[in-house]
């Protein structure tokens, strides 16, 4: 369960002040698969950068899981993303100098150290994402949506119970873009994952259970699918 | 995964750049191997010339010598000098003494005063003693007393001759010397000198040998039988010499010796160390100390090199860091990750510097540096050949140093990768 309250966020650079998020309150139930929408600049990747725990709110709160992260400190803050979150980039953000096995390894190996099990969950997640052949590649040796398979497999090796995803779909064709939608949504059902897009693409919207808009750091629509119509429209866009 | 082995591969991520840091380092140790060797070669020579020519490891002579030395006061002498020497030889912690006298006199020729400096020497004994300290030059044992092994142990350079005779007005003489006068072995001059009784004498010697001394300020020196030196200079009648050189078994024994030697004597005869009053020495150790002080400033460069790397790789993988804070990695990981990656190349790079040190160092340390033509007219006591010298100790520390130093200077630009707020890092290009 995230519970945002009343959240703002003001940078300031100088000056210069931007109220990229004013007053922000949601509600997102475990396992949901929530896309946020909106135009740039909406504040879409600030309320993701909230949530993730990789900035603090200016006022209001953010409480994962029963833990009121805005009151963390930095250290704190990387340890609860180390444990409870994963995250996948529009550019994908792989390290360049390891393959594919060793960035999803990696990752997991902040928390375990236990090697066979780091191994054995690694292969497991990179078969589950199609990649199992290329484990040895490195970022380099792959496509796009090759790349943001592995991404993907980063971020849900260690089982996170939030996965945050901005704008996964925009540097990959559509094509591969849906079939990164289907991997996503297929491991959402299985481990229940909560999975937060932020997104232009109305596919990845088509895909969400629940549509959240922004617009100039407000959110103005918030719209729970029903199941169905979600199967209707992946299976029409597929 | 183990950070340090993601650093190695982040070393070979821009070889290029890696390399040039690591020649900055590299060259940094290099160098200062290169002038601590070559410092500790001057010193050593510093020490061997003292020790051979000078005080050996302690001298004793008359109170006052010293302080007339440019006059050569051969009356300041140490009288029945051989009771001296026998009561010294009992201590337990003296190895060997020799009696010396060093005088001082003038050639004329062709209308011109030449000046010369002598010692009289016991040949036999001074062989024999050499022999104790330098097992590795001492000649076949019951040789009798022979000028090229004299002059292994003396360091001199060899122009054909015998040693003079014991008993006859016979010398040595400094090749230098002989060019200057136009004269070769076998030839006779007339020094001209001020005895112990302060009346003027002069005596024809023949020339049984040339040689080349091992430094500048030794190249008006004639070496003559000690014997001969004590009547020509009439201190034969006392049994007087000017000055008595001991050796101790150990380099570290010295201040014992001093001790013991001290107590022996009294306050009737001066005891100084081979360390004590040699000018050329203190020279040394203060230049050593510059030569920290230039060690510094070259590890000072190179650690710019180092600062400026780290700063731009820490800025080039922004994205990165703000990667992997995402994934949990706490700043103090991050900053031993990029730490790791800069001390992979300091560690590299101070081996390959001390690597090639030793390389340079161990074949001239058996060739020598000459610097003949640097030190004409200079007459300092001082080889004209340095044969650098490799501490071990010294190199050791070198290492330790610019690695410590590497470590020291790319902290702080890791400390900054660390500090990065992740949304800033996520968001740069
Ligand atoms: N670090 C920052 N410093 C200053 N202003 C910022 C910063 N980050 C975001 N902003 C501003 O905050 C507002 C919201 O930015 P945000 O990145 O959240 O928008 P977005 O909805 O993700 O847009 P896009 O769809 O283009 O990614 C924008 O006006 C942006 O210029
Ligand atoms: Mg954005």
């Amino acid at each position: 369960m995230i519970s945002v309250d009343n959240v703002t966020k003001v940078y300031r650079s100088g000056s210069t002040e931007v109220a990229a998020l004013r007053g922000v309150s949601l509600q997102v139930e475990d396992g949901s698969f929530l896309a946020i929408a909106g135009p740039s600049g909406s504040g879409k990747t600030t309320l993701l950068n909230l949530i993730g725990c990789l900035d603090t709110a200016s006022s209001g709160e953010v409480i994962i899981g029963g833990v009121r992260v805005s009151d963390s400190n930095r250290k704190q803050l990387a340890l609860f993303r180390r444990h409870h979150l994963g995250f996948i980039f529009q550019s994908f953000n792989l390290i360049p100098v390891l393959t594919a096995y060793e960035n999803v390894s990696f990752a997991l190996s902040l928390l375990i150290r236990d090697r066979t099990r780091v191994r054995d969950r690694t292969m497991a997640i990179l078969a589950d994402v199609g990649l199992a052949d290329m484990a040895d590649r490195r970022p380099g040796e792959l496509s796009g949506g090759q790349q943001q398979r592995v991404a993907i497999a980063r971020a849900l090796v260690k089982g996170p119970d939030i996965v945050l995803a901005d704008e996964p779909t925009a540097n990959v064709d559509s094509e591969t873009g849906e079939g990164l939608l289907e991997l996503m949504r297929e491991l959402n059902r299985r481990h229940s994952t909560t999975f937060l897009f932020s997104t232009h693409d109305g596919m990845v919207m088509d895909y969400a259970d629940r549509l959240v808009t922004l617009q100039d750091g407000r959110i103005t629509g918030d719209e729970t699918r029903p199941a169905e119509s979600q199967s209707a429209a992946a299976a029409g866009s597929g | 995964m183990k950070l340090w082995r993601i650093a190695l591969r982040n070393v070979a991520r821009n070889k290029r750049r890696s390399l040039l840091s690591g020649t900055a380092i590299a060259v940094a140790t290099l160098s200062v191997v290169l002038l601590f060797s070559l410092i500790a070669g001057m010193l050593g020579d510093t020490v061997a010339i003292a020790l051979t020519y000078d005080t050996g490891h302690v001298q004793v002579r008359h109170p006052e010598f010293g302080r007339y030395e440019h006059l050569s006061p051969v009356h300041l002498a140490v009288s029945d000098a051989e009771t001296v020497q026998a009561r010294l030889e009992a201590l337990p912690v003296v190895a060997s003494v020799l009696p010396r006298v060093r005088f001082g006199g003038a050639i004329y020729r062709e209308d011109q005063n030449h000046a010369v400096y002598g010692i009289g020497v016991d040949f036999g004994r001074e062989i024999a003693a050499a022999a104790q300290r330098l097992p590795h030059l001492a000649p076949d044992a019951g040789a009798p007393p022979a000028l090229d092994d004299f002059a292994r142990m003396w360091r001199l350079d060899l122009f054909g001759g015998v040693l003079p005779d014991p008993g006859a007005r016979e010398l040595l003489m400094s090749k230098t010397l002989a060019d200057e006068l136009g004269v070769t072995t076998g030839d006779k001059l007339t020094i001209l000198t001020r005895t112990a009784v302060m009346s003027t004498q002069a005596w024809t010697f023949r020339i049984s040998g040339l040689v080349g001394f091992p430094v500048g300020g030794l190249s008006r020196m004639v070496l003559l039988p000690i014997g001969v030196a004590q009547r020509f200079l009439q201190l034969d009648a006392t049994g007087a010499v000017t000055d008595l050189v001991l050796y101790t078994a150990r380099d570290d024994q010295v201040p014992d010796l001093v001790a013991a030697v001290s107590d022996a004597v009294g306050d009737r005869l001066q005891v100084r160390s081979w360390t004590e009053e040699n000018a050329m020495y203190r020279l040394l150790q203060l230049a050593t100390r510059i030569y920290d002080i230039i060690s510094l400033v070259f590890f000072l460069l190179a650690t710019t090199v180092i600062v400026n790397t780290t700063m731009m790789v820490v800025y080039e993988r922004m994205r990165e860091i703000g990667t992997i804070a995402a994934l949990g990695m706490t700043g103090a990981q991050i900053t031993r990750l990029f730490f790791l990656e800069a001390l992979f190349i300091g560690v590299a790079a101070a081996l390959v510097g001390v690597g090639l040190g030793i390389a340079v160092v161990l074949p001239l340390s058996q060739v020598g540096i000459d610097y003949t033509e640097a030190m004409e007219g200079v007459e300092l006591n001082m080889s004209n050949i340095i044969y650098p010298q490799l501490s071990l100790r010294s190199t050791a520390l070198v290492l330790c140093y610019s690695i410590a130093v590497t470590a020291a200077a790319s902290f702080w630009p890791t400390r900054r990768a660390a500090r990065l707020h992740p949304v800033t890092a996520l968001r740069a290009t």
